[in-house]
């Protein structure tokens, strides 16, 4: 009579202990299964020299095959952009003005955004990844759309050309894509532009879609507090900065957007994301000569440069490479 | 028959739960469709690339708040101007010269962490604002944050702190960077 019993007790245990495992497994994976509130709040500003109160310590990323941790920036469970992220871009302002405010500039800017894609820079980025991937380190120019103003942006109005471009179909709402908003030398965000930032990154639900959007500003407003020379590579005369100046700050924007797009992926217990841990670190530079990947000005100046792709040289900040114990790279 | 029985429970078991995990091990989902309308007094939550002259000047606040903790009076001398003061609300309405405020302890609290700083530079005067904090001291006391504005002159290449600003406020909770636990 009794050995039956003893079995059923048994296999009731061995049942129980299975249960207890399988839920035990569920939970490792889901850290954040009590609560399914939107995670990302209004109101997160931060600076590269980070803030402790405004962060919370990283929890263990879920180690997939595709999240490595344990290189000076955390993982925090948000999606990475992965595949090919489209980039947009509205030029807001008077984009047909002089200085760097030229067609000349646009075509530029645009020229990099279709190439930095593959780049040994845009490559650091493939350190980031989340429990479904990796970023690739491609990027694709979707295309640009034009507003001319002269009204200074704030938050909100920036928030709101960006639908504008959205709802009217200049451009395409995208979920992979990354809109750049960017502003002629006359135009200021009020928010604290040159006095604060160059730029900035963040994303909003606009027509029931996760929407990535940066402002970088020309940075000729404020050469001294947003470019590292104040003739570049591209410079299109003396002292004229403000393509190397915003390329500079967009590959930041571009970066970071694409590793941290929702602002609850990657970055480190200060909070800085990738770029922010290179702010303005630039790694061994070059000195432009008479190759024809240098504007006249630039090699007449003898611009440093630190980057080439796309038949032209780039002085764009480092980035944070998440292997290897982590470093500012400016390749793999 | 009853142990085979058991044995495929089990192994279904196992299979349906190694299966739920493995379905909630996707990253997570963009947040909520819900828009959030821009409090134009609050600005919008976004993450900065911060100007070269906030890295200089917050180098330099982070310096003098050392030289105040190790009472390091090289340190102090080269980041102080002679007629530093401190105007901050009190009973008179009378400054603070910078014997008195060096001398001063606990009463006149000096922040040693930075957050939210921008600057307004000139060629050789810079207005820094940023919110302090200083942390709680001992199990009862409360970390107390302030609202600083700091105007720093440029002596010969030197930049040093000739006035502050300086305000006790209602501590102001910062919203948290979400960290995909929500």
């Amino acid at each position: 009579m009794t050995a039956p019993f003893g079995k059923v007790r048994f296999a009731l245990a061995f049942l129980f202990v299975i249960l207890a495992v399988n839920f035990m497994a569920a939970q490792a994976v889901r850290p954040g299964a009590s609560n399914g509130n939107d995670p990302v709040p209004d109101d997160v500003t931060h600076s590269h020299k980070g803030n402790p109160n405004q962060t919370l310590p990283a929890v263990t990323g879920p180690v997939g095959q595709a999240v490595v941790t344990g290189n000076g920036i955390n993982y925090h469970n948000g999606p990475v952009m992965k595949g090919t992220p489209n980039v947009y871009v509205i030029w807001y302002g008077n984009w047909n003005g002089t200085g760097s405010n030229t067609a000349a500039t646009r075509g530029a800017i645009e020229h990099f955004f279709s190439t930095i894609g593959g780049s040994a820079l845009e490559l650091v980025n493939s350190t980031y990844g989340d429990t479904t991937g990796n970023v690739t380190g491609a990027v694709r120019f979707g295309g640009s759309t034009i507003v001319s103003s002269s009204s200074n942006l704030s938050d909100s109005s920036l928030q709101t050309t960006v639908s504008n471009a959205l709802n009217s179909g200049a451009l395409p709402r995208d979920s992979n894509g990354v809109y750049f908003v960017l502003t002629s030398s006359n135009i200021n965000e009020t928010s604290g532009f040159c006095t604060q930032y160059c730029g900035f990154h963040t994303r909003a639900t606009l027509g029931g879609v996760d929407i990535k959007y940066a402002f970088v500003g020309n940075v000729d407003r404020c050469p001294s507090g947003c470019e590292i020379q104040s003739t570049g590579p591209n410079s299109p005369a003396t002292n004229v900065g403000g393509i190397d100046g915003m390329a500079n700050t967009i590959s930041h924007e571009l970066e970071e957007a694409i590793s941290d797009p929702d602002l609850n992926a990657w970055f480190d217990s200060s909070g800085q994301e990738n770029a922010d841990k290179c702010n303005f670190n630039f790694g061994a530079t070059s000195t432009c000569n008479a190759n024809g990947l240098c504007t006249a000005s630039g090699t007449s100046a003898r611009a440093r440069y630190n980057q080439t792709f796309g038949s032209h040289n780039y002085m764009l900040q480092q980035n944070w490479r998440n292997s290897g114990g982590g470093a500012c790279a400016q390749h793999l | 028959m009853k142990r085979r029985v058991f044995l495929i429970s089990t192994l279904a078991i196992c299979t349906w739960g190694l299966l739920a995990a493995q379905t909630k091990k996707t990253a997570r989902p963009a947040p909520s469709p819900a828009a959030q309308p821009t409090d134009p007094l609050q600005g919008s939550r976004k993450v900065i690339t911060a100007t070269r002259t906030v890295g200089a000047f917050w180098d330099l606040e982070l310096s003098l708040a050392e030289a105040f903790s190790k009472k390091d009076t090289p340190g102090l001398n080269k980041l102080l101007a002679e007629e530093f003061k401190v105007w901050r609300p009190n009973q008179t309405g009378s400054a603070i010269g910078r014997e008195d405020w060096l001398a001063s302890g606990k009463g006149n609290p000096k922040p040693t962490r930075i957050v939210q700083m921008s600057v307004e530079s000139y060629p050789d005067l810079a207005i820094v604002h940023f919110l302090g904090a200083v942390s709680a001291s001992g199990s009862k006391g409360k970390a107390r944050q302030f609202f600083v504005v700091d105007t720093w002159e440029n002596h010969d290449g030197n930049w040093q702190l000739v006035t502050r600003y300086q305000a006790e406020i209602a501590p102001i909770i910062m919203p948290a960077r979400p960290t995909g636990k929500e």
